[in-house]
């Protein structure tokens, strides 16, 4: 770096050294999300309606109507609210159409488009079925294309949403967060059929709740781990805060679900906790992208060193 | 289009401007991020069958 003013043309040091510049004046280098808390929770719901595709339709395939039962109207709950969501971050009902006026693979926000309306469409028809036994051939159709296709997808693609940015904690976890998202939206959509459903005929959902606690647990370990310093705002401040939260009703909510989860109270309290552990977790990755966006030692710090090892620059 | 329009000089590291050093187009990394989804998604797919494999109610 260069140094000190002073000592270069031979002048008194001065009393106040030359920062390292970091960036002109300390301003963020870049421009910062502009979405509003709404994604976060349309995070949150995707997940929740995501997981809940293949967990019905599990359950279809297994004989257990009952719990198939109640596990499509949870998506189809979630599957309304989240363009809601959507479109309440883009401002008016109409450009949520014109996101659909194309389907561009390099775009990750149309790709989930497609993905949402897709989900709306199957996970209508799946919970009709499974309500009013109409369309029995075409909703056994749209349930197997929601929980193979539709739902897993809609509950990752917000993971390449984010790491398709150049807010360094997310593109920095790239590898781990789809992972993350994954795990959280199972432990959300196990918990809340562990919740709503008798427990007799929820083992499947409890279980799905631990596995899911548990790749979400792991995962977001990896990813904080891997990220060094590029997590510190994952770490710090109020995403700290939800992170550290996020951990604790998790990993609460499954030790509830899978000790206690055969009494009603328990189940519904244990459920509970899990999806707030999971809606957590979701608000404290998207906080931290903006507190990584906002103080540019994250944006120059890694690239610094890129070029300091003499790496091509421009790519 | 097709040559350089105008340029412009930087005089001293690009963060003095406000300019990234070395700036990424974070798009070239789209085809691991799809895969890794991907692979996210296809865990999803295992759980819930295991779910399932350790009984149906």
């Amino acid at each position: 770096m260069t140094p000190p003013r002073g000592e270069r043309d031979g002048s008194a040091p001065r009393v106040v050294p030359d920062a390292d510049p970091v960036s002109y004046y300390g301003r963020p280098i870049l421009k910062g999300p502009v979405w509003h808390a709404d994604i976060a929770w349309y995070l949150f719901v995707g997940g929740v309606t995501g997981a809940s595709c293949p967990l019905a339709l599990g359950a279809e395939l297994v004989g257990n109507e009952a719990l198939a039962k109640r596990v499509w109207p949870t998506a189809l709950l979630g599957i309304t609210i989240s363009p809601i969501l959507l479109i309440k971050d883009l401002g008016r009902p109409q450009r949520f159409l014109n996101m659909l006026r194309v389907f561009k693979v390099t775009s990750p926000m149309s790709v989930g488009s497609w993905i949402a309306t897709g989900t709306g469409a199957t996970v209508g028809l799946a919970a009709v079925r499974s309500q009013l036994g109409w369309f029995p051939r075409a909703g056994r159709v749209a349930g197997l294309a929601a929980g193979l296709g539709f739902g897993p997808g809609l509950a990752t693609y917000t993971a390449v949403l984010l790491a398709d940015t150049t807010v360094p904690v997310w593109h920095g976890a790239r590898r781990e967060l789809p992972f993350v998202f994954a795990g959280s939206a199972m432990a959300s959509a196990g918990g809340a059929a562990t919740a709503l459903t008798p427990a007799s005929i929820a083992g499947p959902a409890r279980r799905l709740t631990a596995l899911g606690a548990v790749l979400e647990l792991a995962a977001a370990h990896r990813m904080e781990s891997r990220l060094g310093e590029l997590g510190e705002p994952l770490r710090e401040g109020r995403p700290g805060t939800y992170a550290k939260a996020a951990k604790a009703l998790t990993g609460i909510g499954t030790l509830a679900v899978a000790a206690g989860g055969s009494r009603r109270a328990v189940a519904v309290a244990g459920g509970a906790a899990v999806m707030a552990g999971s809606a957590f977790e979701r608000f404290a990755v998207f906080r931290a992208g903006f507190a990584s966006a906002a103080d540019p030692k994250y944006t120059v710090g890694p690239q610094r060193r890129l070029v300091e090892a003499g790496a091509s620059v421009g790519t | 289009v097709g040559g350089t329009g105008a340029f412009f000089l930087l005089l001293d590291d690009p963060e003095v401007y406000g300019l990234p050093p070395a700036p990424k187009v974070t798009t070239r990394d789209l085809g691991e991020m799809w895969r890794s989804a991907g692979a996210a998604a296809l865990a999803m797919g295992v759980g819930v069958a295991a779910a399932f494999a350790g009984g149906r109610r």
